[in-house]
């Protein structure tokens, strides 16, 4: 004979299905590193002309980075000049940009070796970037999406970060 | 050939799930415009910072599988996936492929096959594991019982349904496997896993570190003991199965632009079967219960060099293969070397080019029932190819190329392929192809002498006739099997949710292998020998569906159908039962539907479901498969899997050579734990 099923099992199916009308809400985590970046780029200063002073380049070491979100930035303005976007570069080409992002499988050091002592901003999503040396490092937070600053670094090259971006960091790593 | 082991390859132009960014193993997927049909951009460059701080996000992959931009019938297993399959073995992850037949034959065997032609010797699929080939040259199939990896340091595993010859060479006629395991840097720390259950033991060991600036390793230890399967309802099989490998992999990249890759493995396993022989002097045939005694080894070597517009990529490795039964003691080593580049000599063109080059040894011992002339054999293979992918436009590629390779025993055999992919938009792509692929004459096809005897024939109540002895002869003069494929394919992203994938295939076969009867004793063939007198159509499609039912629940089903008309080219008594079997040898519908349910942050709940149309002399079958897995905290794993339940006990597939057995239900529970 059959057991009767008991309606109590059946409560936690029926919160798993309310819950994700809430989650529903929840932003692209690739557009939203995207945003940040763009946002990097507003309140960081680069000092004078750079080697390419009618734009702005923002580099990826990687193709198709952040699942392509990264595009957004082609076209926007950095100040009065436009951001041009450079997927896939490596080796010398690294020096003409103002930006790397370096995503996930790229090998950091390398990266950071070739643009050390450079007026650019490295940025990354890989965890512990900022110890290793970068910049910025985008790092998760649960599910919200929070950033740190090597000031050390950013300083290093030369490059003024505004107040508001190190009042907003979770963490800034200075020997000040 | 480097790229053979990425589908993924560059005219493939594929698009895969988020994060399966391919770096070493993929190789040259990287330098691949892939197209996210996802939705249209998401642009949040107007929010603040303390907006973007605030936001709750989630990755795209979970809403809506990209569509991939790939010419040809792809799919491709997730980690995710594999992990959530409850699965424990390789050949029973590819389950989880739309197309893909995968039937136990016993408890340590398995026939795994694309688009027809399936059983223990299916011998037209491609198979890689970074970058290497698993099929054995001796039968041109694959022994998956002596195939393994800590499942777990799987990056994905890509599937190609159709002739893959043009990159990929000799064997893809029906499909290309192509497992890669995931980048050291990628599994750092340690990891270990240990399962019990009432069919299968097994637990492992894997860690990882970092050696210096730029380079990381791990290693890892395996072991996995399996139970009998049944060969009635309360008789044990003798079908078990134990087995043990090490192995590790370094991965290091000195600077921006180049990286290499060591890896190696060791494997021993020890499988009971009943093998169907014959002996001197013993009308019928006899059933000899043993132990067969399996050790692999394989080490290999990948260098890349990336520069601007531009890279090379060499690969070499050695591979060594025994198996050890009573009939036929096997040592197979292969030496291979592979160069490939990658260029764009003119704008919209992107070549590939390069070649290969294979040194096979065998040591092959037979015995009175299989026998080998000569018993030692050294072979050689080498092969160019060359392929250019045009953009007409960013909606339209079109990709041409072919292999061109030399074996010993056919000489030059050429591969085209054309492939074109028309996407006016980022919600619907629609492919097509057309290719030639050879399957070149395995050693057993070319050397093999193998003793015999048929089924008795039943005459009812007045007994049954034993048939006499057969022999089936080498024969040096055999040839490649060929095919002409047409294939057709449509992908459409309906909405956010529901992505769906139809291919549609026409193969013309000929020359296909045959069994030709020489010599008679009355009407009962006693001496035949291979042949190439068979051809054929092939023609079916598979629909494959994903809908992602919201942000907690994944379903995902397929269809496939496929049916086979072969026939000889020459009417010979005797071979016409060869060809049925052929037609029958896969199944004609193949359902199934995969349910990924998140109940908590931390509680799991999936669900496989399968229907496998009958074969030749195996019933149709439904399978069910469900696992219950709980993450109490992060990098601890606690599942429970139940397989086969909807019946105590069911056949999936035969052999020719060894008793089948029944597969039956099954429970295990399994701790995972990294740190």
């Amino acid at each position: 004979m059959q057991r009767p099923i008991r309606p109590l099992y059946w409560v936690p199916l029926l919160i798993g299905i309310g819950t994700q009308v809430i989650s529903a809400e929840r932003l692209d985590e690739a557009a939203v590193k995207a945003a940040f970046i763009y946002n990097f780029i507003k309140f960081i200063e680069w000092p004078g002309p750079v080697s390419q002073p009618n734009s702005f380049i923002v580099c990826a070491t990687e193709i198709d980075t952040l699942q392509g979100r990264l595009s957004v930035l082609q076209g926007k303005m950095k100040g009065n000049v436009p951001i041009v976007l450079r997927q896939g570069v490596s080796g010398d080409a690294l020096r003409e940009c103002h930006v790397v992002f370096i995503s996930d499988s790229t090998n950091i050091e390398g990266v950071l070796n070739e643009v050390k002592k450079q007026p650019i901003v490295t940025i990354s999503d890989r965890p512990n970037f900022i110890l290793k040396g970068g910049g910025l490092g985008l790092i998760k937070d649960g599910n919200k999406i929070s950033f740190e600053i090597n000031l050390d670094a950013i300083n290093a090259s030369g490059l003024h970060v505004s107040a508001q971006l190190l009042k907003l960091a979770r963490m800034i790593k200075s020997s000040q | 050939m480097l790229n053979r082991r990425s589908i993924t390859a560059i005219q493939m132009r594929l698009a895969i799930e988020k994060i399966a960014i391919l770096w070493f193993a993929g190789g040259l997927a990287l330098l691949t415009p892939r197209i996210y049909a996802a939705e249209p951009l998401q642009d949040l460059t107007s929010m603040s910072l303390e907006e973007l701080l605030q936001a709750e996000v989630t990755t795209v992959s979970k809403h809506a599988q990209p569509l991939n931009s790939a010419a040809a019938a792809i799919y491709v297993i997730s980690q995710d996936d594999i992990r959530r399959s409850g699965a424990t073995s390789l050949p029973e992850l590819l389950r989880l492929a739309p197309g893909v037949h995968v039937g136990h034959i016993d408890a340590n065997k398995w026939t795994v096959s694309v688009r027809g032609l399936s059983g223990r010797w299916a011998n037209q699929l491609l198979v890689l594991m970074d970058g290497r080939t698993l099929y054995s040259p001796l039968f041109s199939g694959v022994y998956w019982e002596a195939q393994d990896t800590v499942l777990a340091d799987i990056e994905r595993i890509e599937v190609i349904r159709g002739p893959g010859g043009t990159l990929w060479g000799s064997n893809a006629v029906n499909g290309v496997i192509n497992i890669i395991t995931k980048n050291a840097k990628d599994t750092q720390g340690g990891l270990a896993f240990g399962r019990y259950g009432t069919q299968e033991d097994g637990g492992g060991f894997r860690y990882g570190k970092q050696l210096g600036d730029a380079s990381y390793a791990r290693a890892y230890l395996k072991y996995k003991s399996q139970n009998d399967f049944k060969a009635a309802e309360h008789v044990a099989a003798d079908d078990s199965l134990q087995q043990g490998q090490a192995g590790f992999r370094i991965d290091s990249q000195p600077n921006t632009r180049d990286s290499w890759t060591l890896q190696g493995d060791i494997f021993h396993g020890r499988d009971r079967q009943t093998t169907i022989s014959v002996m001197p002097g013993v009308p019928g045939n006899v059933l000899v219960p043993e132990a067969v005694r399996l050790n692999n080894s394989h080490l290999l070597g990948r260098w890349r060099h990336r520069y601007d517009g531009g890279e090379w990529q060499v690969q070499a490795y050695f591979d060594r293969a025994e198996r050890n039964e009573l009939s036929l003691h096997q040592g197979i080593d292969t030496w291979d070397v592979e160069i490939q580049h990658r260029f764009k000599p003119f704008h919209a063109h992107q070549v590939i080019w390069g070649g290969g080059y294979r040194l096979v040894t065998d040591e092959l011992i037979g015995s009175y029932a299989i026998s080998f002339s000569p018993e030692r054999r050294a072979n050689t293979l080498y092969n160019l190819f060359v392929q250019d992918e045009i953009e007409f436009d960013p909606t339209l590629h079109f990709t041409i190329g072919s292999k061109f390779e030399h074996n010993e025993i056919t000489g030059l055999e050429v591969q085209p392929s054309a492939r074109v992919i028309w996407q006016p938009n980022d919600k619907q792509s629609l492919w097509g192809s057309v290719s030639r692929a050879v399957r070149v004459p395995s050693r057993a096809d070319r050397d093999m002498r193998l003793r015999f005897v048929n089924v008795p024939i039943s005459l009812g109540a007045a007994g049954t006739i034993v048939q006499p002895l057969s022999v089936i002869g080498s024969n040096p003069t055999i040839e490649t099997s060929k095919m002409i494929a047409f294939e057709l394919g449509y992908r459409q992203q309906v909405s956010a949710e529901i992505n769906f994938d139809l291919a549609t295939f026409y193969y013309d076969y000929d020359q296909l292998l045959t069994q030709h009867p020489v010599q008679f004793v009355g009407p009962y063939p006693i001496i035949y020998q291979f042949a190439n007198d068979g051809k054929g159509t092939l023609y079916g499609f598979e629909l494959a569906a994903n809908w992602q039912a919201s942000e907690d629940w994944r379903l995902r089903g397929s269809y496939s159908r496929c049916d086979f008309n072969a026939e000889l080219k020459h009417n010979r008594i005797g071979e016409n039962s060869f060809i049925d079997d052929f037609e029958k040898s896969g199944p004609n519908n193949l359902f199934q539907l995969h349910s990924q349910y998140q109940l908590t942050a931390n509680l799991s709940f999936d669900t496989q479901f399968y229907w496998v149309d009958s074969l030749d002399t195996v019933r149709d079958y439904q399978r069910l498969d469900m696992r219950f897995a709980w993450q109490p905290w992060p990098g601890m794993e606690f599942s429970v899997v139940g397989q086969n339940l909807f019946d105590p006990r069911h056949g999936e597939a035969l052999s020719t050579d060894t008793l089948a057995s029944q597969v039956p239900r099954s429970f295990y529970a399994q701790a995972r734990f990294s740190f």
